[in-house]
């Protein structure tokens, strides 16, 4: 691992510290400094946007978990976020303060997420990303169809604002973007943490090699299921996020093509890494917000392109993927890795060519 | 007793498509090795050309068909050239991504090309159902039916005579063995993803005849997973008897199940994916076991 000169690991706290040296402290520093202007001065649409884009990171830290850490697949991120948002949005309903609701919505989603990832102990590959597809569909049949006097069916349920102490209600952006980054910086570093604990280890021991790992003693039955257990209540987090910020939520939004964005995110962004997700985030979210702005704008000049907006959205997933796929596979975490070697060995890009 | 026998005649019949789709899909596994999400798109994209070529420029059918077939053989060389060919060598998410990338590169395209609304094939066979004894079928069904039957036919026997079979399994045994043994691993890539294309293709144009053509058709394609399951994602033979299956199971879900819960007709399929996922996830006929750790 690269550590800048000046680091010295004289304690083990410090070589076990998350923040270690310069180069962590910038960024995080930029990160708060963009996060206040955003306060500052975003307007509603503005921080709309950095809203949707935080719920969204806090759902793919929980699959990069599962994918870049336990090297397991799902492609049902989007319907365990459902399953959390209605947990959230009915326990609310019916009187429960929010910060219990949306963390029984997080338990909930995981504890649900342990019986699909059930199979994954005897199956891998292929064959879990079928069993996550049969997660996807079920779990949106069950909601739509099986528990209408809970969920309402199709009609939709509403998730009332959450209230805290005095009255004081979150109902703007501005409050919801406090809170948003709140929760996304628990998740961020919550997942960090993950890395250098046991248990992580553990995981990504899998991921290299299962035999070895459990040769070695790691019981793949009980670390695959926390994998699960883990992503899996990430999206439930997020999906109680969103369900409470859009005032209600409805199944539909929570279809195939959402899970599959997901996947998109971390394939962009960089499996395993952690700033991964939220370049692969952000990238994404953007050039979809650009391109319905471009297409608004277009829809003005020539009105007959009305039929060609559709269409843009799952050619845009399709043709980002698959050039990610072709000529950067590492996604862009990579990139930015090899930027910083570059700016490092500026203006001698010799001295580190191995 | 007579209703429940007519169910399963269609189901029998409907489950003919699937085994059809999943024929294509087990093609291109058997000698590539990827795993082809994407065949519903396939199947939709070659149901659309078909029915431009039919209502809109007017080419009779059996030559619409055959035209068809050819644009589908090289739709799948361009996919294959293009997307999945740079892919060789890379771990298994990655051939996963593409086929999903695919699948929405192509419904953005039969969005874009033919819209959101529905068409439906002319009615090019009699419009009186053919009577099986005292049980009826629908002519499209029964022709579909032969169809999938005769493609297995020729299927199983293409791959256990033929030279080009031999070599695909081949290839798909041990790319680099069958390297070695002077196989040109490329060219049978190739083919393999001209002539699963063209099953699509055709696969569509059957289930489009039957019901509505429009661009959802891409995501009835997904149903090919379970069938697949079901039969083992090696096995031609296993992808006909799993798409029965599936079409029956799914014919009798449709009246026994339906008036209790509705929509499980859609979903008893992926139940059914996911109990063998559990139990026996290499399926009835699936030839290698899975790798178990």
């Amino acid at each position: 691992m690269y550590l800048p000169p000046g680091t010295f690991n004289e304690t083990y706290e410090k070589d076990m510290a998350i923040i270690r040296h310069k180069e962590h402290w910038t960024l995080i520093i930029v990160l708060a400094v963009v996060c206040f202007l955003l306060y500052l001065f975003g307007n509603n649409y503005i921080l709309g946007i950095t809203n949707l884009i935080g719920i969204s990171i806090i759902s793919a830290l929980g699959l990069q978990i599962l994918m870049g850490f336990a090297g397991q697949i799902s492609v049902a991120q989007a319907a365990f976020m459902a399953v959390g948002a209605y947990a959230s949005a009915i326990l609310a309903t019916n009187g429960v303060p929010f910060w219990f609701s949306i963390i029984a919505a997080s338990l909930m989603s995981g504890t649900i997420g342990l019986v699909f990832g059930w199979p994954s102990i005897r199956i891998t590959g292929f064959y879990l990303v079928m069993s996550t597809f049969a997660a996807q569909f079920i779990i949106i049949y069950a909601i739509n169809n099986v528990f209408t006097n809970l969920t309402r069916g199709t009609l939709g349920h509403p998730a009332p604002i959450p209230r805290f102490f005095w009255n004081f209600s979150v109902n703007t952006e501005r409050k919801w973007f406090i809170l948003i980054i709140f929760i996304l910086a628990i998740a961020t570093l919550t997942t960090a943490n993950l890395k250098r604990t046991k248990g992580g280890r553990a995981l990504i021991a899998i991921r290299d090699n299962a035999l070895a790992a459990e040769v070695m003693g790691i019981s793949l039955w009980r670390y695959k299921l926390l994998a699960f257990f883990l992503c899996c209540s990430y999206a439930g987090m997020a999906g109680a996020l969103y369900a409470h910020w859009q005032g209600s939520v409805v199944g539909e939004a929570f279809d195939l093509m959402q899970s599959i964005w997901f996947l998109g995110y971390l394939i962009v962004g960089g499996m395993g890494s952690i700033p991964g997700c939220y370049f692969g985030v952000i990238l994404i979210i953007l050039l979809q917000e650009g391109l319905t702005q471009f297409s608004s704008v277009l829809v003005g000049v020539y009105p007959k392109a009305t039929s060609l907006i559709a269409p843009t959205k799952p050619i845009l997933f399709g043709v980002i993927v698959a050039l990610f796929l072709i000529f950067e596979p590492k996604g862009l975490a990579h990139r930015w890795e090899s930027f910083k070697t570059y700016y490092r060995s500026w203006p001698y890009p010799y001295i580190t060519k191995d | 007793m007579e209703y429940l026998i007519q169910n399963v005649i269609m189901g029998i019949a409907i489950g003919g498509i699937y085994g059809l789709i999943a024929l294509g899909f087990v093609l291109i596994n058997k000698s590539t090795g990827i795993l082809n999400i994407a065949q519903g798109g396939m199947m939709a994209i070659g149901a659309f050309i078909c029915f431009t070529l039919i209502s809109k420029i007017g080419v009779p059918f059996v030559l619409a068909i055959i035209m068809t077939l050819f644009i589908s053989f090289f739709l799948g060389l361009v996919i294959d050239k293009a997307l999945f060919s740079p892919l060789i060598g890379q771990p298994l998410l990655a051939p996963i991504m593409m086929s999903l990338a695919l699948l929405f590169i192509l419904e953005g395209i039969v969005l874009s090309i033919w819209g959101a609304q529905s068409y439906s094939f002319p009615q090019l066979f009699p419009v009186a159902p053919v009577a099986i004894g005292p049980f009826v079928l629908s002519h499209e069904l029964f022709f579909n039916f032969i169809i999938s039957g005769l493609l297995l036919i020729i299927f199983i026997a293409f791959f256990k005579f033929s030279h080009t079979g031999t070599k695909m399994r081949a290839v798909a045994d041990d790319q680099q063995a069958a390297q070695a043994a002077g196989i040109k691993v490329k060219k049978i890539f190739s083919l393999a993803w001209g002539i699963g294309t063209g099953i699509a293709a055709l696969g569509g144009i059957s289930l489009g005849m039957i019901t509505m053509l429009f661009y959802g058709l891409s995501y009835s394609g997904l149903k090919v997973l379970p069938v697949i399951i079901l039969g083992g994602i090696e096995s031609i033979l296993g992808a006909i008897v799993g798409g029965l299956i599936i079409g029956v199971l799914e014919s009798l879900a449709g009246i026994y199940v339906e008036p209790y819960l509705k929509g499980s007709k859609e979903i008893v399929p992926f139940v059914i994916l996911l109990i063998f996922l559990v139990f026996k996830p290499h399926g009835l006929f699936g030839l290698k076991g899975v790798k178990r750790i």
